[in-house]
């Protein structure tokens, strides 16, 4: 969906057509509720924090500025929501919340699905907020100053969070024995 | 190993460095195994990272967010419930209703104007009225009666594309008014409660 779609679907929104906000949904929600999702690994949860975001940025639109990109703008939303939410949860508490052994499945799905759960888990070992920007280069393939903005940060400092963020993430894989070889 | 050499792997498998500067790192890579092994390491880090997929959310997500959605945002109008009429008067200029306030105001200053100079607007006086007065127009249906008390007459009350035109041909004089009722459009019936001399 280009810009010009979105902004005009926003433009709809605001003079009072629901459908038009329910297209945006329609075309986000699966984007949004993979981010909530990998911050928050709990379907429950990261559906509710979908959820609010939708709903903020509904209620939020007339202050949208529109020299933003407006995937970008709900994404700060649900990246806020996401973490916020998980502050409010048990932060984790280490290796006993994690599966059992990874079973022996031969085929590759099973393979991609054993990894992506233990890449999730190591990801919940870093700070919301790296998770965040790890997610938003990593999944969304945001720019630096798209993520500088969502993060409500600047470019170095996103520059220098996703550095450390990836240095963490490799000590993680190393102490959990997850090969970075595929 | 050097800051300044992660900062370029880092740019690297970010996609933002320099064509200069990807060529450094490649040589750098060429030369240093302990660059390369780097290199190998981050590099596969991000192809790991690359593969997160993406997750749907239930089926019912998108009519639970349009469901949780209020009514009325803060930004929409909401419906007045009352206001003064004079209130009408004090509305800040709205370029789009500007227009329309100005057309009806206009339009009821040409409607008192027409109704005060209007040649119907009292009892029309039938005294010696003789004839046919009514103007040409087209006929949409037309009622006709004929009696000879006292006299021949004849009433012919036509809906035209104008109104009702009533058409009174006789050789006597009317003394009272004579009343037409429309039931519809298309029935007229007549008081016939006239007298002639």
């Amino acid at each position: 969906m280009s810009e010009e779609r979105d902004q005009r679907l926003v433009e709809r929104t605001l003079s009072g057509d629901r459908r038009a906000f329910g297209e945006l949904v329609e075309h986000y929600q699966v984007a949004v509720y993979t981010v909530a999702f990998n911050v928050l690994r709990n379907e429950k949860d990261a559906e509710d924090a979908a959820q609010t975001a939708f709903l903020k940025a509904f209620e939020q639109l007339s202050s949208f500025n529109t020299n933003f990109k407006f995937f970008s703008w709900l994404y700060r939303i649900a990246i806020n929501e996401s973490i916020n939410a998980k502050k409010k949860k048990r932060p984790f508490t280490g290796v006993e919340d994690l599966d059992p052994v990874a079973s022996e499945q031969s085929d590759r799905l099973a393979q991609d699905n054993e990894l992506e759960d233990r890449v999730g888990e190591a990801l919940m070992e870093l700070t919301p907020e790296d998770r965040a920007i790890i997610l938003l280069r990593h999944f969304q393939d945001f720019s630096y100053p798209d993520i500088a903005y969502i993060m409500d940060t600047t470019e170095s400092k996103v520059k220098s969070r996703l550095f450390t963020a990836r240095q963490r993430l490799r000590g993680i894989f190393e102490k959990r024995s997850i090969s970075l070889q595929i | 190993m050097k800051e300044e050499i992660v900062q370029l792997i880092q740019s690297e498998v970010d996609g933002s460095n320099s064509i200069q500067d990807s060529a450094r790192l490649q040589q750098l890579c060429a030369t240093n195994p302990e660059i390369q092994a780097e290199w190998d390491n981050m590099s596969a880090l991000v192809s790991i990272l690359n593969r997160i997929e993406p997750k749907q959310p239930s089926i019912a997500f998108h009519q639970n967010v349009m469901a949780s959605l209020p009514e009325y945002p803060f930004w929409s109008p909401k419906p007045v419930a009352q206001r003064n009429w004079l209130a009408f008067f004090q509305l800040p200029a709205r370029p789009v209703l500007t227009l329309s306030y100005g057309f009806a105001v206009g339009a009821l200053a040409v409607f008192a104007i027409m109704s005060s100079i209007s040649p119907t607007s009292g009892p029309m006086p039938i005294e010696g009225i003789s004839g046919t007065m009514a103007p040409q127009s087209t006929e949409l249906f037309t009622e006709r009666i004929d009696s000879a008390e006292g006299g021949q007459i004849a009433i012919q009350a036509t809906q035209t594309t104008e109104g009702i035109r009533v058409a009174i041909d006789g050789d006597v004089t009317i003394e009272d008014v004579i009343t037409v009722q429309i039931q519809r459009a298309d029935q007229i019936t007549f008081n016939k409660a006239f007298s002639i001399r």
